[in-house]
C-alpha cells in the first residue's frame, strides 16, 4: 500500500508534501494535486502546505546538495509532466545520497581529535548527514593501535576504535572528557602554523569558505 | 614531553613562514598501508585537511627545518642578507610535532625542506634524520615530501628516497642566466643533478611485477619554477616543463607567481605577483600532461607569452582555425580533445554516446561540453551549432569578452566552474516573492 499525498498544486505545497514524507519516513511515497490519481489500495492524505516546512526542505537542499539543484527542481516544476513529482522525489533522494558522499569526504580532513583522559583522542562532530559510518573506516586503518573516540552530538553517537575495527554506539555525554595536559601545546602549535603558512599577498577569503564552509569551524581548533 | 613550549610555537611560526612560498602540497598518488603496530597510511586520492586564508588547501605540515641559509639567493624570503629572524628545529622536535599533529587529524603527512645549513650534506643529514625518527622510531607510514638540497652527496640523496614518498628540487629560475644572476651558489648543474639522482633511484627500483622492490620516491618527483621574477617567457617556460615531463620523467612542474619579498631591488621587479599568468601556465601545464600539445603548439616565437584573456587551449584553436570545425559525430578522439569546451571526460562520453545515435547541440550540453566555448569550433552532423564566425580574431574577441566577465572578481583555476546567479533570485523563482 503506497501512501498518495494530495497537494495544492503550489511549490511551497510540494516541498511542504515532500520535507512531511522524508521526516516520517515515509516508505515510497506518492505526490499529486488530484485524490483521483489514487490506486485502490493507497492510502490518501490531503496535505496542508506548511510555508516553514517548505522553507525547511529548500534550505537543506542548499546546504546539502547545491543551488543548482532547486533550479533543476524548479524547472521540472513548471514543465507539464505527469510524472514530475516522482521525479522530483527521485531526484531529492538521490541528491541527498550523493551529498552524504560528498560530506564524508570533506569530513575525513575537518575531524579534529584532542588528547583526553586516559590516552585517548576525542573528536567532536556535527555533520549534516549521518556519516559516521561512511568515515570510521578510515580512521580505523590510520590509527589503528590507538584508542579513539568520534562523537556525532547531533544524533547522540559515536565510532570507537576496538582493534583497529570500527564500532558505532549511541551514546549520552553528560561531559567532554578533560583535556590532557598536553593539548594545549600541540593545538597551539596548529594555530600558530596555521596563521603563518598564509600568503597575505595571496589572501582568498571567499575560496576558503567555499571548500571549507562555516558551519564546520566551530569544530576546528584553527578557526577558534 | 620537553619541548619548550612558547620557544618551540615561534620557531614553528618563522620556518612555516619560511616555507609558504613553496606552493606544492599535493599528499596524493601514493599508497602506502598501515605496517602493524604503526600509525598512519598515505591515502591514493589524498585529503585535504584545512583551509589557509589565501584559500590554498592544507595537507601538510609544511616547514622548513632550518631557516639559517648561507645562500644569499634575491628572490628568497630567507636569503642570508635579508633580516627576518632565524629559526631551526632538531630532527627530534620535527618527528614529535608531526606525529602529534597527524594523530589530531591536522594533517596528511610532512613536508620537510630546509635552507642550507653550514653544508649541503649537513642539511640533508639532518633532515633525513627527522624522517627516519619516523619512519623507523614512531613507525608513521603517513605521507612525506622531501626537497633534496641541490649539492647533497648522491648516497643522502639515495637514502632520503628510500624514506620519502615524494622528493623534489625546485628549480625556482628557468634558466641558466637568471639562476647566475639571481641564486649565484645554487647553480643550474647543481639542481639538475640532483633531479637526475632521484629520477636514477626512481627508474632502478619501479617495481617489476610480482618483486618485492623497497618503495624510492613512489609519488614521484616535483619541482617549482617561480614566475616573473625574470625576464624569461612563458614559451621558454612550458618548453622546459615539457622537457621536465618528457625527459626527466617528472610528476608535477609547480608555478608560484613572484611575490615581492624585498622592498627594493636593482634586479628584481617590485610588481605585484602575476596570478593570472601563473593560471594560464597551469592551463598550458595541462594541455601538456592531459591533452597531448606539444610545448611548440601552445606557444612559439611569433607568440612567446600566453594570452591572459583567454586560456591556452582556446588561443591554440584561434591560431589553428583551419583545424575547425571539427564534427562532434565524425571526429577521433585526438580531434575532439582539441576542441575548447570539451575536455577529457566529455570526449570520452562523445565516442560513447554517438554509438546510439548522432549528438546534437543539447545532447552535447547535457554531456558536459561547455557550449559557451566549444559552439563556435564544432558541427552536429554537418551543422554548426550556431552562426560559424569566418574571422579567427573575431571568436578570440568574443571569447576574451566572456571569460572577462567570469573572471573578474575571482581566478578561477579551473575555468569549466559554473557560475551561479544570486540567491534572491531562487527564491524569488521558488517562492514567487518579489
Amino acid at each position: 500500500m503506497n501512501q498518495l499525498f494530495v497537494y495544492d498544486g503550489t511549490v511551497e505545497g510540494l516541498f511542504s508534501a515532500m520535507d512531511h514524507a522524508l521526516k516520517s519516513k515515509t516508505p515510497s511515497p506518492r505526490f499529486t494535486v488530484s485524490a483521483d490519481d489514487a490506486g485502490l489500495f493507497d492510502e490518501v492524505f490531503y496535505h496542508e502546505t506548511d510555508f516553514i516546512r517548505a522553507k525547511d526542505l529548500y534550505l537543506r537542499i542548499e546546504a546539502k546538495i547545491n543551488r543548482e539543484s532547486l533550479k533543476n527542481i524548479f524547472y521540472c516544476y513548471l514543465s507539464c509532466s505527469p510524472e514530475k513529482e516522482q521525479i522530483i522525489s527521485d531526484y531529492i533522494n538521490a541528491g541527498f545520497k550523493y551529498g552524504n558522499k560528498l560530506e564524508s569526504h570533506r569530513m575525513l580532513g575537518l575531524v579534529r581529535f584532542l588528547s583526553v583522559e586516559d590516552d585517548t583522542f576525542y573528536a567532536e562532530i556535527e555533520p549534516d548527514n549521518d556519516i559516521l559510518p561512511l568515515i570510521s573506516g578510515h580512521f580505523s586503518r590510520r590509527m589503528p593501535g590507538e584508542k579513539w573516540i568520534i562523537h556525532d552530538r547531533k544524533r547522540g553517537t559515536a565510532a570507537i576504535n576496538r582493534d583497529g575495527r570500527p564500532e558505532i554506539l549511541s551514546i549520552e555525554l553528560d561531559r567532554i572528557p578533560d583535556r590532557d595536559s598536553c593539548e594545549d601545546i600541540y593545538s597551539g602549535l596548529w594555530k600558530n602554523f596555521y596563521s603563518s603558512i598564509a600568503i597575505k599577498d595571496r589572501t582568498n577569503l571567499r575560496q576558503q569558505k567555499q571548500f571549507m564552509p562555516v558551519r564546520y569551524w566551530k569544530h576546528l581548533v584553527e578557526k577558534n | 614531553m620537553s619541548l619548550k613550549t612558547i620557544e618551540i610555537s615561534e620557531r614553528l611560526k618563522i620556518l612555516a613562514a619560511s616555507a609558504k612560498y613553496d606552493v606544492s602540497c599535493s599528499s596524493s598518488g601514493s599508497t602506502r598501508s598501515n605496517i602493524s603496530g604503526g600509525i598512519g597510511n598515505a591515502a591514493k586520492s589524498g585529503i585535504c585537511h584545512s583551509w589557509a586564508d589565501d584559500g590554498r588547501c592544507i595537507s601538510l605540515l609544511k616547514i622548513l627545518m632550518n631557516n639559517n641559509c648561507i645562500y644569499d639567493c634575491a628572490f628568497c624570503v630567507n636569503r642570508s642578507s635579508n633580516p627576518i629572524p632565524r629559526a631551526s628545529l632538531t630532527p627530534e622536535e620535527v618527528a614529535d610535532i608531526t606525529i602529534n599533529f597527524y594523530k589530531r587529524n591536522y594533517i596528511e603527512g610532512l613536508f620537510l625542506s630546509s635552507g642550507v645549513f653550514r653544508t649541503p650534506d649537513y642539511t640533508m643529514e639532518m633532515m633525513i634524520r627527522a624522517v627516519k625518527l619516523l619512519r623507523v622510531h614512531h613507525r608513521f607510514n603517513g605521507y612525506i615530501h622531501m626537497k633534496a638540497i641541490p649539492g647533497a652527496d648522491p648516497k643522502l640523496i639515495s637514502e632520503a628516497g628510500f624514506l620519502a614518498d615524494r622528493m623534489s628540487a625546485n628549480i625556482e629560475l628557468p634558466s641558466r642566466k637568471s639562476l647566475a644572476l639571481l641564486a649565484p651558489e645554487k647553480n643550474k648543474d647543481k639542481i639538475f643533478s640532483s633531479i637526475g639522482m632521484i629520477r636514477k633511484g626512481i627508474i632502478e627500483n619501479f617495481p617489476a611485477k610480482r618483486a618485492k622492490t623497497p618503495k624510492f620516491v613512489p609519488a614521484g618527483q616535483s619541482t617549482q619554477l617561480i614566475v616573473g621574477a625574470s625576464p624569461e617567457t612563458d614559451f621558454s617556460i612550458v618548453n622546459l616543463s615539457e622537457a621536465l615531463y618528457l625527459r626527466a620523467g617528472l610528476k608535477r612542474v609547480y608555478y608560484s607567481a613572484y611575490i615581492p619579498v624585498r622592498e627594493e631591488s636593482s634586479i628584481l621587479p617590485v610588481a605585484p605577483p602575476q596570478l593570472r599568468r601563473e593560471n594560464r601556465l597551469y592551463q598550458a601545464d595541462w594541455l601538456l600532461r592531459f591533452y597531448k600539445y606539444t610545448a611548440s603548439e601552445i606557444l612559439d616565437e611569433k607568440h612567446p607569452f600566453l594570452d591572459l584573456e583567454i586560456d591556452p587551449k582556446s588561443a591554440w584553436a584561434v591560431r589553428n582555425y583551419h583545424f575547425f570545425p571539427v564534427d562532434v559525430n565524425h571526429a577521433d578522439y585526438e580531434s575532439l580533445l582539441r576542441v575548447p569546451g570539451i575536455g577529457v571526460l566529455s570526449a570520452r562520453k562523445i565516442i560513447q554516446a554517438r554509438r546510439a545515435g548522432a549528438l546534437t547541440p543539447e545532447s552535447l550540453k547535457k554531456i558536459g561540453v561547455v557550449m559557451k566555448r566549444a559552439k563556435y569550433f564544432i558541427t552536429c552532423s554537418g551543422r554548426p551549432a550556431v552562426q560559424l564566425i569566418d574571422q579567427p580574431e573575431r571568436v578570440r574577441n568574443i571569447l576574451a569578452g566572456s571569460t572577462e566577465r567570469s573572471e573578474s572578481s575571482q581566478l578561477l583555476l579551473f575555468p569549466e566552474q559554473v557560475l551561479l546567479p544570486d540567491r534572491e533570485s531562487y527564491v524569488s523563482a521558488i517562492t514567487g516573492d518579489i
